[in-house]
């Protein structure tokens, strides 16, 4: 197991009475690509905001590379890049004046690799800021994050105004560009077919809380629709990790969302329960999930 | 320090439009200052004048480097990287201090060697700046407020340095506040759109949050019906554009308190120069703020969007006359008390005419963009000035009453038909370029 790069103890934030982190714990480890989705107002903004110290948490503990934002360094602080979901400012900068001129407070700042991936995602140097479109501002502020060769990426819904055939091509450009600087990731999304080809893990952000946080892979390969069938009663204390549990006349249906320590067969087989199994996009399981939660 | 260099230089060029007419100002100031000194006034007045023509200057310089502070500091790093604090902060020292430095240079020449008083352009742009910077309503206007207050004190006849060492202090303050990471403010579409609790007051929020729930379902029945949203979208009343007139107002009752009676000529001379900049200040504001027709700009009907355009033009318009009719009922007011002798019938009668030919190129202005200097816009602007500059041509060649309600008569008559004109170029313009900004 690598070493937490990012340690959140306890994190609570509120908003007006209203709690929207409600004593979140989460590690993130060394040369992970995490996706944290979650509803809209689910407080992601929110959690990828109070790890960059943009927001002040009302309680909790936030480690980054084991220390905390007043004993992080000013070097450490400089490997990390961040994109944030409301661009704003530098509208009357060209391109290359907002790259160069931010990235002069990068030390690591590689303005060759910057130029490069301004020709690889076609962003015009000259284009004044204020006239690039929603993506393509986005785009820009990928750019200007890359081009530090960050230790720790921090995106907030990096793809969110970018059409679909250009987002998911540009998502897994991104990460496959991230990995190449060797760059932990954590970026936010709510769109969860996006994610599939590009994070190592997913987290999902429900009630104030991340509630699933798993392997990508071990999550597709586990999740599934679940039909129970048995000529005697069941009940959902037979199965404990299933969810939406719904009763039938010959058994119940109900779906597994997380990878499970013990086999669903080896369950039914204790009540004597036949199970039938059919796939789950990971769609299907956000969904399921969030329904389970609401 | 490359990074300092790079920063002051982008705060000096974030708003060409604006540059320039700094420039103009810078030396049209200049010029007042040594035509004051050469002048036959008496030297405390031409100490006070001079004084006060270099507050409004630096008052200038402190809003314009602020706008690109506020700007700069929109990236994530200003609440995490002490360094780019650091730059920030320093390029704008940087630039504030040189600059106010060059009017005090001017400035020395004429104040008796009450050497203390060099410091106030610095001082006076540092609180303008808060003007821009701070985060709420009433801390803006507390950072000029609690200043010109503090000086008032100049009538106890009291040794100076009681009075401008502790406005230096404050200056400070001020400067040491705007380098802390909490000491910024969001610029967005929510900050113009929404008079909301945090910009507007310090009050409980649930409480402004219902009375703005109440009051808005109450307004809005007479809003939807008559579709005024476009008052809302464009004008804003609740916004810096009917602040505008109110802060003018405010520069000229400390400036004449200090200055003194007997100066009728400066009080008209600033009644038709604020005139003539509302309805450009205003359509720069309101030509901003029309990407915000966006998602209601479909329900108005006629050809080319002609009954949206008519009622922006409405809007607009009503903004320019109620600015410019608070300006001079305001001026008049305070020649009254101040018993000043002036000519209340030339001053509304020129006064007229300025708004007249404001009108004539209000749909004008409203066509341009006011992100970057062109060439449309500066031939406008000329045009601008060179109507208003033959109207002062044409009343001081008539001096006779019956000759200026003549000329007064001929000019509104003319900015009329002209407005006919200047209407269509308006209607004519893609909704699409005027709901962009570029």
């Amino acid at each position: 197991m690598n070493s937490p790069i990012i340690s959140i103890k306890d994190l609570s934030k509120s908003y007006e009475g209203s709690e929207v982190l409600k004593g979140l714990n989460w590690e993130i480890e060394q040369g992970d690509i995490v996706a944290l989705l979650g509803k809209n107002g689910a407080g992601k903004s929110t959690l990828l905001e109070t790890i960059m110290k943009l927001r002040d948490a009302d309680k909790g503990s936030l480690e980054i590379w084991g220390n905390s934002w007043e004993t992080l360094n000013q070097q450490q602080k400089e490997k990390i890049g961040f994109v944030a979901q409301d661009i704003k400012g530098y509208e009357w900068m060209s391109v290359t004046n907002f790259l160069n001129y931010l990235g002069g407070f990068f030390p690591s700042f590689d303005k060759a690799y910057c130029e490069q991936l301004q020709s690889r995602w076609g962003l015009s140097a000259k284009k004044r800021v204020g006239d690039l479109s929603g993506g393509q501002s986005q785009i820009l502020h990928v750019i200007q994050a890359l081009s530090i060769k960050p230790e720790l990426l921090i995106l907030d819904e990096p793809v969110a105004h970018l059409d679909p055939s250009m987002r998911r091509q540009f998502l897994a450009e991104l990460i496959e560009l991230s990995c190449e600087i060797n760059s932990t990731v954590v970026f936010s999304s709510h769109i969860v077919s996006d994610l599939e080809r590009v994070a190592s893990k997913v987290a999902l952000l429900l009630d104030g809380n991340i509630d699933y946080y798993y392997d990508l892979e071990d999550l597709k390969s586990s999740v599934a629709h679940v039909k129970l069938t048995s000529n005697s009663p069941i009940s959902h204390k037979d199965f404990p990790p299933l969810i939406n549990w719904q009763k039938r006349q010959d058994g119940a249906t109900a779906k597994i969302a997380t990878p499970l320590k013990e086999s669903i067969q080896s369950m039914a087989n204790k009540v004597g329960a036949q199970v039938e199994t059919m796939p789950m996009s990971l769609e299907d399981w956000y969904l399921e999930v969030s329904h389970a939660a609401s | 320090m490359q990074q300092v260099n790079r920063t002051m230089l982008l705060m000096l060029t974030h708003s060409w439009v604006s540059l320039i007419i700094i420039g103009f100002l810078f030396v049209f100031f200049i010029f007042a200052q040594a035509g004051l000194a050469l002048g036959p006034a008496p030297e405390e007045r031409v100490f006070r004048a001079v004084i006060m023509i270099n507050l409004v200057m630096s008052t200038f310089l402190g809003v314009y480097f602020a706008g690109a502070q506020l700007s700069l500091k929109q990236f994530y790093l200003w609440k995490v990287n002490p360094r780019f604090r650091t730059t920030l902060m320093l390029a704008f020292l940087i630039l504030v201090g040189s600059s106010t430095l060059l009017i005090t240079i001017a400035f020395a020449f004429n104040i008796n060697q009450r050497w203390l008083f060099l410091i106030l352009p610095f001082c006076a742009s540092i609180f303008a700046a808060q003007l821009v910077l701070e985060t709420t309503l009433v801390k803006r206007t507390l950072a000029v407020i609690i200043p010109i207050g503090i000086s008032q004190l100049q009538w106890l006849e009291i040794h100076e340095a009681f009075y401008l060492i502790p406005i230096f202090m404050i200056a400070m303050f001020y400067i040491r506040r705007m380098y802390s990471p909490s000491y910024f403010r969001q610029t967005g579409y929510m900050d113009i759109m929404s008079i909301n609790k945090a910009q507007l007051t310090n009050s409980k929020p649930k409480i402004i949050i219902a009375a703005n729930h109440y009051l808005g379902e109450f307004v809005s029945r007479w809003i939807l019906k008559s579709k005024a949203v476009i008052d809302w979208a464009i004008t804003m009343p609740h916004s810096k554009l009917a602040l505008i007139t109110s802060i003018w107002l405010f520069t000229l009752i400390p400036f004449f308190l200090i200055v003194g009676g007997g100066k009728p000529e400066l009080l008209e001379s600033f009644v038709f120069m604020f005139t003539a900049s509302v309805s450009i200040s205003m359509a720069m504001e309101s030509r901003l703020q029309f990407f915000q027709l966006k998602s209601f700009a479909h329900i108005f009907s006629g050809q080319n969007h002609r009954e949206l355009k008519n009622k922006i033009l409405r809007s607009v318009d009503k903004t320019i006359l109620v600015n410019c009719l608070v300006l001079l009922v305001g001026s008049m007011a305070l020649a009254y008390l101040l018993d000043e002798k002036l000519d209340y019938y030339l001053l509304f009668s020129i006064s007229m005419m300025i708004i007249s030919v404001s009108l004539v190129f209000s749909p004008v202005l409203l066509c341009l963009t006011w992100i970057k200097v062109t060439f449309s816009q500066v031939s406008v602007l000329v045009l601008y000035g060179a109507s208003l500059f033959a109207i002062a041509k044409l009343m001081a060649h008539f001096q006779e009453q019956l000759g200026h309600s003549v000329i007064i008569f001929v000019v509104i008559a003319f900015a009329f038909i002209c407005r006919q004109l200047t209407q269509r170029v308006f209607w004519v313009k893609p909704l699409e370029q005027l709901l962009r900004n570029v």
